[in-house]
């Protein structure tokens, strides 16, 4: 049955919840109410909102946990000096590779170095590049992305840059240009925002593509809107959860190219504690003190699985479609 | 409740289109040859002070098109268009600004002409700060105002679209487009996508808006009993051409062209007992418009035609005082 | 009821789990199709109807989100009480259905001589080349000029009557008894939707095939159906025979939804009588008459406690009203 198969029962589903959401009452014409009585219902919308949110938002597990534990990271990061007190750089060559006990929670590492000092510090350091790629990716993806949708001799040319640069895998694109620009964190930043910006550029022109066909920009046509203004007022909103979503997935990728450069010495420039320089530092000694390995190891796995986890939720959350499938467990 | 005539319909156009033009290339079925669409091929016609024009025609005639070119959102190919005196089409876009105000559209879709992330007084609010028009405040009183012009209340200011019903998004639709205090109104299928009794209940609305704030309406619809019920005068398009014209009750009293005939036959009539009518039903689909017959373009499905239609394009000509028609046969 | 009835539905309430709590867009439906007949269901959006519909089928998810009280009997079985495997059997092969949108209802990668032999072959054991000839058929039962070539093209090829056509043929590819028609002609053009119908009713005489007619247009059920309901918040609020209804609608509600169709032949001067206000969500349903909200004639007892669907006596017309006889007084007294 052709006509069964391809039946959508979410279609009479979603007529049936818009009328649900559908709180409006215009059998009164006449409006008798005060300000304060409308300010109070204003308020108890919004709370009945906020209150349907959080609980979806309880209900979605990979949002809650991916939340804690980018809480965790968050809090290890801001506090990583006051955290152990020691100096991650302060060499103690009696203390070299010691195993895991009172003294050194995780260890030490060849130089004496504390290991849970040096993996709060590249946690930390891990995390700040993640956060700035994906923020600096996100805002020039954006204008790139908006203004290829929106202007079509422009889609042309911005679009053909990036897909030049999408050709390239990212590591290597990386690699490249480290190389050409000498290893520092600032550079390493700058490649990583340039790797990502064509992810999200493509994304962010796909829904403004979209969004652009919609009658209320052609509403703001007849009504004498700028192109500015249309750009930035009705299509970037269109755009913006999407690239959140898209931005936290940065982040976590920009985390696991910063170390994959580092373990590959192409990144941060040693003794920099980040958590690739501490997994390639950790490398020569894996079968004698597998600890300068395995705790660097783990440290990036919470911080990458915690961005993932946040990501998936806050796509749950954001995307209608998705919405729908959480709502239905 | 009797509505007198509204106001006087003056004689003096204030909108005259003229041999408007409006086509379109697409690539061919094999992608290498271009062939044209002449979505509008050649409309004329008068918009009086004050009163309802009705453009009724199947999807596809042409009827959404003609309205979007007149406001400019789409680039005519040829043809004028003269507001008091002025032809829009050759305006630049800056001089342009100052005519928008004075012509705006409401929209078909109620579910997504709004943004759907603004709430409904910033949408209201957005032509005034477009066109530079008060402050803050002032702007905020303005929207509270058409609020309850188009008999909503005041907390729908703060509703986002989604939590409105199709009727009430619409009206939202038409408060947004009055808020400038426009002359003309271009409808596009004001009323299509709304249940009969909220499609009533628009109607009025939109009647008795016409008479308080001295509104010209260009209606745009498919619903011919609709358009009877609302429009002074009424033109029926048929693949990009008018075919037909004349006021309201000349037309329903004495339709001349066959395709108008056929429209007004194939209107379901809610009457059982009167539902035994002869009913003329048209053989076919509407031609397409890659591919328009020759002639005079309905001939393939014109229950009269003759060998001159499918020859001769017929002139479209004044058969009595103020009705047009373009058949040979009339 | 003149005709020995095919589909008979009592007490259908069909709950949908929503995040806001539970609703039931179908509270309390009891309704019939005889044999051979056309029933129109008419009502606003929100209104129930294309729920009703869809519950005939049991087309809502019944793992997550829906479930389905009463009765709905057709022939010896209540197909509300067969298993997922009995249902698909009585899908498509003795009950079809056909929607609003013709385009979406159809796999744009098959043709539609395929997409018809699909589904004859689902349900009865013939061969490819038998099916594909009695597809051309079908095809030609529907009207479709030149079926042979029609049958190797794709939808997108198809105009949106066309569509409509094939989808009525694979509905029709079972010869079912019973065809429920969701909105088939909302979005089609009226000289198109006048060729449609025009086939509905063909078909329904040549075929004997009953239909449920899903609808919003009065004008639609006037010139097709000879019986109808009138559904308002998910209730039946009228039926009767097409030609008592129109003469003499009884229900409040009904009169106001006759009365604001725009009709060639009414007065245009005048302002359309409209009911106020609009259809309340379903979470918000108002107790007691469900219509008194918006009704001119509403007093404490509608207000205060539901009616329920009776028969007016010598008649079969049933409504639901506490002043279902005096209304017709009270109009005309206006």
């Amino acid at each position: 049955m052709t006509s069964l198969t391809s039946l959508d029962s979410a279609t009479s589903l979603d007529a049936a919840e818009d009328a649900a959401e559908n709180s409006a009452d215009s059998i009164t014409t006449a409006d008798e109410r005060s300000p304060a009585e409308l300010a109070a219902g204003r308020l108890r919308l919004r709370r009945e909102n906020r209150r349907l949110f959080v609980r979806r938002f309880l209900a979605n597990k990979s949002a809650v946990i991916g939340s804690a534990l980018l809480l965790l990271v968050a809090v290890v990061s801001l506090l990583a000096p006051w955290l152990t007190g020691r100096d991650p750089y302060a060499l103690e060559v009696a203390d070299r590779l010691k195993p895991p006990g009172a003294e050194y929670p995780l260890g030490t590492d060849n130089f004496g170095r504390d290991l849970l000092t040096r993996v709060l510090y590249g946690t930390r350091m891990s995390a700040e590049i993640g956060f700035v790629v994906a923020l600096s990716s996100s805002l020039l993806g954006l204008v790139v992305g908006l203004y290829a949708g929106y202007v079509k001799w422009l889609d042309q040319i911005l679009m053909r840059v990036m897909d030049g640069l999408f050709a390239f895998p990212a590591i290597l694109l990386a690699i490249a240009m480290m190389a050409a620009l000498g290893p520092s964190v600032g550079n390493l930043m700058i490649c990583l925002t340039i790797v990502f910006v064509p992810s999200i550029a493509r994304l962010v022109r796909s829904s403004t593509l979209v969004a652009k066909e919609q009658t209320y920009v052609e509403a703001m046509h007849a009504l004498g809107a700028s192109h500015n203004r249309i750009v930035w007022k009705h299509l970037m909103p269109a755009a913006l959860s999407p690239l959140i979503v898209q931005g936290s997935f940065v982040f976590a990728e920009a985390i696991i190219v910063e170390a994959a450069l580092s373990f590959l010495g192409a990144g941060i420039p040693a003794p920099t504690p980040s958590l690739g320089n501490l997994l390639s530092d950790g490398k020569l000694f894996i079968y004698n003190s597998s600890w300068m390995t395995i705790f660097p190891g783990l440290a990036l796995v919470v911080v990458v699985l915690a961005m993932n986890l946040f990501g998936d939720g806050l796509r749950d959350l954001l995307d209608p479609h998705a919405r729908r499938a959480g709502k239905k467990r | 409740m009797t509505i007198a005539k509204h106001q006087e319909v003056s004689a003096e156009p204030l909108l005259r289109v003229n041999g408007l033009k409006k086509h379109y290339t697409a690539a061919g079925k094999t992608g290498f040859r271009r062939s044209t669409v002449k979505a509008v091929d050649g409309v004329s016609f008068d918009l009086r002070e004050g009163e309802t024009y009705g453009l009724v025609g199947e999807s596809g005639c042409g009827k959404s098109t003609l309205g979007k070119t007149i406001l400019r959102l789409t680039e005519p190919t040829e043809g004028e268009a003269f507001y008091r005196g002025v032809d829009l089409f050759k305006q630049s876009r800056r001089s342009l600004q100052a005519y928008r105000r004075e012509l705006q559209m409401v929209f078909q879709d109620p579910f997504s002409s709004l943004n759907p992330r603004q709430i409904v007084g910033q949408a209201l609010e957005e032509p005034l700060v477009i066109h530079g028009i008060g402050g803050p405040k002032e702007r905020t009183a303005r929207a509270m105002d058409i609020l309850r012009t188009v008999g909503l209340q005041q907390d729908h200011y703060y509703r986002l679209p989604h939590e409105l019903s199709g009727g009430q998004r619409q009206r939202i639709g038409l408060a947004r487009a009055l808020i400038l205090n426009p002359r003309i109104v271009i409808c596009d299928e004001p009323v299509s996508a709304l249940d009969v009794i909220i499609q009533s209940q628009m109607i009025n609305l939109m009647r008795r808006l016409q008479t308080e704030l001295k509104l010209t309406y260009l209606f745009i619809a498919h619903d011919i009993a609709v358009v009877r019920h609302i429009s002074d005068r009424i033109g029926i398009m048929y693949l990009g051409r008018l075919v037909e014209e004349a006021p309201t009750d000349e037309l329903f009293a004495n339709p001349r062209h066959p395709y108008t005939q056929v429209l007004l036959s194939a209107v379901p009539v809610p009457n059982p007992e009167a539902a035994k009518r002869q009913r003329i039903v048209l053989e076919g689909d509407l031609p397409s418009p890659l591919d328009p017959p020759s002639g005079c373009a309905f001939h393939t499905r014109c229950p009269y035609a003759t060998d001159r239609c499918a020859r001769e394009v017929p002139i479209h000509r004044e058969v009595s005082s103020g009705h047009m028609a373009a058949c040979h046969l009339v | 009821m003149t005709a020995e009835p095919l589909l008979q539905i009592r007490e259908l309430k069909t709950y949908f789990h929503t995040e806001r709590g539970r609703v039931s867009p179908v509270d309390g439906v009891s309704l019939e199709v005889g044999k051979g007949e056309i029933v129109g269901i008419v009502g606003e959006s929100g209104c129930g109807k294309s729920a009703t519909a869809q519950s005939v089928l049991r087309l809502f998810d019944e793992k997550r989100l829906a479930s389905y009280e009463g009765e709905i009997r057709y022939g010896e079985r209540d197909l509300l009480r067969l298993t997922p495997k009995q249902m698909r059997s009585v899908r498509g092969n003795e009950i079809s259905m056909i929607f609003q949108d013709p385009l979406s209802s159809l796999n744009p990668v098959h043709t539609i001589g395929d997409q018809i032999v699909e589904t004859l072959r689902l349900h009865q054991s013939i061969g490819r080349r038998e099916a594909a000839k009695k597809a051309v058929e079908l095809l030609r039962l529907t009207g479709i000029p030149a079926p042979e070539r029609r049958a190797r093209e794709y939808p997108h090829q198809l105009s949106g009557g066309m569509r409509q056509r094939v989808m009525i043929a694979i509905a029709l590819a079972c010869q079912p008894q019973l065809l429920i028609a969701d909105e088939p002609t909302t979005a089609l053009d009226v000289t198109i939707q006048a060729q449609i119908l025009e086939l509905i009713q063909d078909l329904n005489r040549r075929l004997g095939m009953s239909v449920m007619l899903i609808t919003h247009d009065l004008g639609v059920v006037a010139e097709t159906c000879s019986r109808v309901v009138v559904m308002y918040l998910g209730q039946v609020v009228e039926s009767g025979s097409v030609r008592d209804l129109f003469r003499k609608p009884l229900h409040p509600y009904t009169i106001g939804l006759m009365r604001s169709v725009p009709r060639l032949d009414g007065d245009r001067q005048r302002e359309l009588p409209a009911v106020p206000g609009s259809v309340p969500p379903l979470h918000q349903i108002p107790s007691g008459c469900r219509f008194a909200p918006r009704c001119p004639y509403a007093d404490d007892k509608c207000r205060s406690s539901q009616p329920e669907l009776a028969a007016l006596p010598g008649t079969d017309t049933q409504v639901r009203c506490w002043h279902a006889g005096r209304i017709a007084g009270w109009e005309a007294a206006q």
